[in-house]
């Protein structure tokens, strides 16, 4: 089969993809091919842009949040996840000063927002939240029945705050849609309509910044990856077709990507700039919203503790509704690319192309 | 006179003094002298951190917003200005969507938002915001008798908000101050209380992030008439008296150093705009949004008589506003002497 074009597209969180992105590492591999490799954002086409979540464009590829390809690959696309990978984010849960919560235990009783995007066909916000709330009120003996549930339903789409750029490489989450990400629950918090909400990652630490919010309860960071994960571990997916008749190609994204992960160990401050520019964070907060270490978190595999951690979210999702039917996780895996990938590791390294 | 320390302080806005302190220059500079260069930031003694403003701090340096030097100046603080820079930067006003405000002629008798921190001696963003208005609401021919001011006091001073980390070049006023810094007044605006707040820099790209208000109007920088749209600036370079007088070499030096930065800047843009995102706590994406693509071009400081024009119209609109606790001699307050001297000082071995 001949392939012209790979579509492309990243979650803003830290991964090796965006980073072998940023370095021209993927378009100088396929170019020798003379394979154009697009971002998702250099269409203005709202199907086009919307495939970041369904996976519907052909031959695409995505490294990102778990809950979108576990949904679509309910609904039947197919697409086949060839590596994972895991990095700690921070998870807690903002009341404003004065709100007399203090602790976990301190939720009993209170609203606590549960947002709803009427319009997305995929609400994965809405499944990281309830998971979120789950594990923070777990730590106080706590359950989702111990505290109010506010439905707020949001009208705009994910695909609607997507950027304006168009840059061949560009991702479709810039600063403009990290900075506006939890406008809604941070406007219900100020008006007093809630008492709390969870946020992760640099949203999380965007709105904390915002608000001058008090972070009352903090999902602890548990040996056992299934006790803290949250839309993780980050799945990289394929299209059928770069699964099947074209697997060759999908050997060499993850032998890049592996390369990519090194390179991010080695060079901590390029890195952390590029991670800033990727999730929409002043640099300074990296650290705060990923770790110190996140440039050393970006390795994939299909280690037996991230499967593991990627069934529980599946079992969360499917728990809440989210799953058309229950995915075999065993058939949605492909784990020939990785095995394969090591054939081209000893390739010469690609130039250095600084991060835009 | 012996010194072994020099203090200083920026403003999170985009200098060539910022540049030159992280490239290490000033550092380097003065270590020639066993002079130690530090950062108000480098202590958390609120008398010291106050100094960002009221530039009490001995031997201290300052470079940033022009009304905290001009206020304390006229309350008889003995300190120099050696040096003037211009940055563009966006000032606008923000309404949220469904307010019914398009322009700056629809600001007619509404609410806007005038921020009032009570326990802060130098209320600079209340005076600019003031200004701010007024040049807006003047495009549209209307003056702040057409609109109702909504007083609102703050408690919280801005050093409340400083940065907790104490390392010898930090800046005071880190990310997560400036990500938080107009949070009282879009507060008001997502409750109702105000129809439209005005904001500067990055605050705009800030504020209408996660609040999801509109730009409604704008200051127009578009013209040659600096003095007709500045706030808060020129940038002002302020030296304390007794090290002008004393040690004249001192300033003469760190003049020659931030116009050095100025030039590297202009001539390495992409880590120049990495240094004034850190330095103003934002996205490297914002940077050009909040003060221009060519904000790396715009740094250099100096003393034409254009810049000082437009300082003493920042001058008057303070001291018509009551900010002042004097009028003030410019002529007097500005030291001629360093920028000159700088080029003895050039080009010394990195």
């Amino acid at each position: 089969m001949t392939i012209d074009t790979i579509w492309y597209t990243r979650c803003p969180v830290p991964t090796a993809f965006s980073v072998a992105v940023r370095l021209g590492w993927l378009d100088e591999e396929f170019g020798r091919d003379g394979i154009a490799f697009r971002s998702l954002a250099s269409s203005d086409d709202r199907t086009v842009r919307q495939s970041h979540f369904d996976h519907t464009q052909a031959n695409s590829i995505r490294h990102g949040g778990a809950i979108p390809p576990l949904v679509t690959r309910s609904r039947g696309r197919e697409l086949k996840i060839v590596a994972l990978s895991r990095s700690w984010v921070r998870q807690v849960v903002l009341a404003l000063p004065g709100s007399g919560i203090s602790d976990a235990r301190g939720l009993a009783g209170k609203r606590v927002a549960i947002p709803c995007r009427a319009n997305d066909s995929i609400d994965f916000w809405r499944a990281s939240v309830l998971r979120g709330f789950e594990l923070v009120l777990k730590t106080a003996g706590l359950t989702l029945d111990d505290v109010v549930q506010v439905d707020l339903p949001i009208g705009r789409t994910f695909v609607d705050d997507t950027s304006q750029a168009s840059g061949g490489s560009a991702s479709l989450w810039d600063a403009r849609s990290a900075f506006g990400f939890h406008r809604d629950t941070i406007a219900a918090l100020v008006r007093g309509e809630v008492d709390a909400i969870y946020v992760g990652g640099g949203g999380g630490v965007l709105a904390q910044s915002f608000l001058g919010a008090r972070i009352v309860a903090t999902v602890p960071h548990t040996d056992d990856p299934s006790g803290w994960v949250n839309n993780q571990p980050y799945p990289l997916t394929v299209s059928g077709s770069l699964a099947g008749e074209r697997s060759d190609l999908t050997v060499r994204l993850v032998a890049r990507l592996r390369q990519a992960a090194e390179w991010a160990r080695e060079n901590e401050r390029e890195t952390k700039r590029i991670i800033a520019a990727e999730t929409g964070l002043p640099e300074e907060l990296v650290d705060v919203a990923y770790g110190p270490k996140v440039h050393e978190e970006l390795g994939i595999d299909l280690s037996p503790a991230n499967i593991a951690a990627l069934r529980t979210i599946h079992d969360h999702l499917h728990d809440h509704g989210f799953l058309s039917k229950p995915v075999d996780l065993d058939e949605f895996i492909d784990g020939r690319p990785l095995a394969r990938s090591a054939d081209f590791a000893g390739r010469p390294a690609a130039k250095l192309v600084a991060a835009e | 006179m012996s010194i072994d320390t020099i203090w200083y302080t920026r403003c999170p806005v985009p200098t060539a003094f910022a540049i030159a302190v992280k490239l290490g220059w000033l550092d380097e500079e003065f270590e020639r002298d066993g002079i130690v260069f530090r950062s108000l930031a480098s202590s958390l003694d609120p008398v010291v951190r106050q100094s960002h403003f009221a530039h009490t701090q001995p031997n201290s340096t300052r470079h940033g917003g022009a009304i905290p030097p001009l206020v304390t100046r006229s309350r008889g603080r003995d300190l120099r200005l050696v040096g003037l820079s211009v940055t563009s930067w966006r000032q606008q006003v923000l309404a949220l969507p469904g307010s019914g405000i398009k322009g700056a002629a629809d600001l007619k008798g509404r609410r806007l938002s005038i921020p009032r921190r009570v326990n802060d001696p130098i209320d600079f963003w209340r005076a600019t915001v003031l200004r701010g208005f007024d040049l807006v609401l003047s495009q549209a021919g209307l003056t702040f008798d057409d609109v109702v001011p909504v007083d609102f006091q703050i408690q919280r001073r801005f050093i409340d908000d400083a940065t907790a980390t104490t390392d010898r070049s930090e800046i005071l006023w880190n990310a997560g101050f400036m990500l938080g810094y107009q949070r009282d007044e879009a507060a008001a605006l997502l409750r109702g209380d105000v129809d439209a707040i005005f904001t500067q820099g990055g605050g705009g790209v800030t504020v209408l992030g996660y609040t999801g208000a509109r730009v409604v109007a704008e200051v127009d920088d578009s013209g040659d008439d600096l003095a007709s749209f500045v706030n808060n600036q020129p940038f002002t370079l302020t030296v304390s008296g007794a090290l002008a007088d004393v040690r004249p070499d001192i300033p003469a030096r760190l003049v020659a150093r931030v116009r050095e930065a100025a030039g590297w800047a202009h001539d390495n843009e992409r880590e120049a705009k990495r240094i004034i995102a850190a330095e103003t706590g934002l996205p490297e994406q914002f940077v050009d949004h909040a003060y221009g693509p060519k904000v790396h071009q715009q740094l250099d400081i100096d003393l034409t008589p254009r810049r000082v024009a437009a300082l003493q119209t920042l001058h008057d609109d303070l001291l018509s506003r009551d900010f002042l606790a004097r009028p003030l001699d410019l002529d007097a307050f500005i030291d001629r002497r360093p920028l000159a001297g700088a080029s003895d000082f050039a080009r010394r071995a990195a």
